[in-house]
């Protein structure tokens, strides 16, 4: 019989390559085993989200924990998205304005900032943001379940790890995640709007019809749903299952005891992070041509 | 391997058949041990050399390399993952640190394999909950809403035991139940696993390296070094035993 956590069929931790190896770049080995063990980790995360997916619906108290991650995950990030989407579309404002000055064309700064907030700015932001304080969190707890017995114990309560620990979570996330960039960009469009009115002078009403303006023109999906809202909803919907599955990977993958907590959480942050900005860019394209 | 002095006729909760587990290194080597219905037996042995490991491959938590595991009549390697969810909610588990969940309060720890089992109705929970923690020796008012780390050791490692027995399994594991314990606290959690025994009459794999304990509490006792099984038998047949390392594994502890 095998423990569910086991999902790629290891059992045993994977050997870590000496420092001293590693330092001798380039090698053909190493370059290889990192590229076997960037496979073995990606075949890892889209197992445990096949796992994730067949755990549904989640079963008895499903509902309940899933309002507990909505909260963990979405509600307690609204404070720290809002402020990162104020002061980013604050300083978007001023930045624009440089350029915009010169050629009389402050009136546009609106424009300028709708489109970088809810195509890339908010959703990337809101992401790695939320890669930070709630993928970090995720990775702890797992993680210090995992190296508690705690997992162990779940499991031998006929309880599946996955279902019970995962599914919520990469559920909340993906709710979240959206939600929350949306918050950002509405952030980011009032600190664009305070800037243009304090310190360019244009008058609150013309920046939010220039940034209406560049919705318009962005498009429509179906003839009714903005192609830019669209980008907004979808792209965070992805950086949310990113950011969840593999602060998930991560913590139930952790070894060694209380320093394989801080291990596993260093880990699942940096490459959600990563992962999010690479995905961004391929997402971009993909929706550019499909949008 | 020889049958270890098992109890005539009895009906096997447990067997062991030929079992080799290894990690970097050998850690059970053709070990074969069979666990009576009712019977408690413990298995002692240095660290590192396999006791836990043999509890994870009875949970069905890790399979073996070679051999075969069987718990209740079901040999875990022929079975679905209905049937060994199914065949896990007859075990109870006392984990060496208790692994209470941190999150949920004791009340929510004890209850928590009723209401995943979702056989019992929620009145009925909250009565076999404090009845067990009364069965440890806890106050369920002082005790059901506090959280885990609001508890001293011993009160964690008893509520460990409740959680464990809450579902009243059929076959009941500890891993080292006293370890981290003072003397004193030592001795109640054995006499309360004692009583348990006598009250409940479960069938038990205690596995520790607290022999004073073992000796008071099993029927029977196995001794493992270097992966195999050096002594399995009464505790009594133990002290007597000629075996050299059981002779000095005694004199050591």
């Amino acid at each position: 019989m095998r423990s569910v956590l086991a999902y790629s069929g290891e059992t045993t931790p994977r050997p870590v390559q000496p420092a001293t190896q590693l330092c001798q770049f380039p090698q053909p080995l190493v370059v290889r085993r990192l590229f076997q063990s960037s496979i073995l980790s990606l075949q890892d995360v889209l197992l445990l989200a096949w796992h994730t997916v067949r755990s549904l619906p989640g079963g008895r108290g499903a509902g309940a924990r899933l309002i507990a991650q909505l909260d963990a995950v979405g509600v307690r990030s609204v404070p720290i998205v809002m402020l990162t989407g104020l002061f980013t579309g604050m300083v978007l404002a001023l930045q624009a304005s440089v350029q915009l000055k010169q050629f009389g064309a402050t009136l546009f700064v609106g424009r300028f900032v709708a489109a970088s907030m809810l195509r890339e700015l908010g959703p990337v932001l809101s992401g790695i943001m939320v890669a930070g304080r709630v993928g970090a969190g995720i990775a702890a707890e797992l993680s210090s379940m995992k190296v508690t017995e705690q997992l162990d114990a779940l499991e031998t309560m006929g309880a599946e790890p996955i279902r019970v620990l995962v599914l919520p979570r990469v559920i909340a996330a993906a709710i979240a995640v959206p939600v929350l960039a949306l918050i950002a960009d509405i952030a980011g469009l009032v600190g664009a709007s305070l800037v243009s009115v304090m310190y360019l002078g244009v008058p609150i009403s013309a920046f939010f019809q220039a940034a209406i303006d560049q919705v318009v023109i962005d498009g429509f999906v179906f003839g009714m749903i903005p192609s830019d809202l669209v980008q907004g909803i979808l792209k965070p919907l992805a950086f949310g299952l990113i950011l969840s599955l593999l602060a998930c990977h991560h913590g139930l993958r952790a070894t060694g005891g209380t320093a394989g907590v801080g291990v596993a959480t260093t880990r699942a942050v940096v490459s959600a992070s990563i992962t999010i900005l690479i995905a961004d860019y391929f997402l971009t394209q993909l929706l550019l041509v499909l949008l | 391997m020889s049958p270890h002095a098992f109890p005539a006729m009895a009906a096997a909760a447990v067997e062991l058949d030929q079992v080799s587990v290894a990690f970097a290194r050998p850690v059970l080597h053709e070990v074969s041990l069979r666990v009576a219905t009712a019977e408690t037996l413990a298995v002692i042995g240095e660290s590192g050399t396999g006791k836990s490991t043999m509890l994870r491959l009875i949970l069905g938590l890790q399979q073996p390399d070679v051999g075969t595991v069987s718990v209740m009549g079901h040999s875990l390697r022929a079975i679905g993952r209905a049937e060994q969810r199914t065949l896990r909610a007859q075990i109870g588990m006392v984990f060496q640190g208790a692994a209470l969940f941190d999150s949920l309060t004791t009340f929510e720890n004890v209850a928590f394999g009723l209401r995943e089992s979702g056989v019992m109705a929620e009145p009925a929970i909250r009565t076999r909950v404090r009845e067990t923690l009364a069965l440890v020796d806890l106050d369920p008012d002082e005790v059901s809403q506090t959280l885990p780390a609001q508890l001293s050791g011993g009160m964690r490692k008893r509520v460990g035991i409740a959680r464990a027995i809450a579902p009243r399994p059929a076959l009941l594991l500890y891993d080292e139940p006293t370890a981290g314990l003072d003397p004193l606290t030592s001795n109640t959690v054995t006499a309360l696993m004692q009583r348990l025994q006598q009250e409940l009459r479960v069938t038990s794999v205690v596995v520790s390296h607290d022999v004073r304990a073992m000796v008071r509490i099993a029927d029977r006792i196995a001794l493992l070094h270097e992966g195999r099984f050096v002594f399995v038998g009464a505790p009594d047949a133990m002290r007597a035993s000629d075996e050299p390392y059981t002779q000095s594994f005694l004199a050591a502890a």
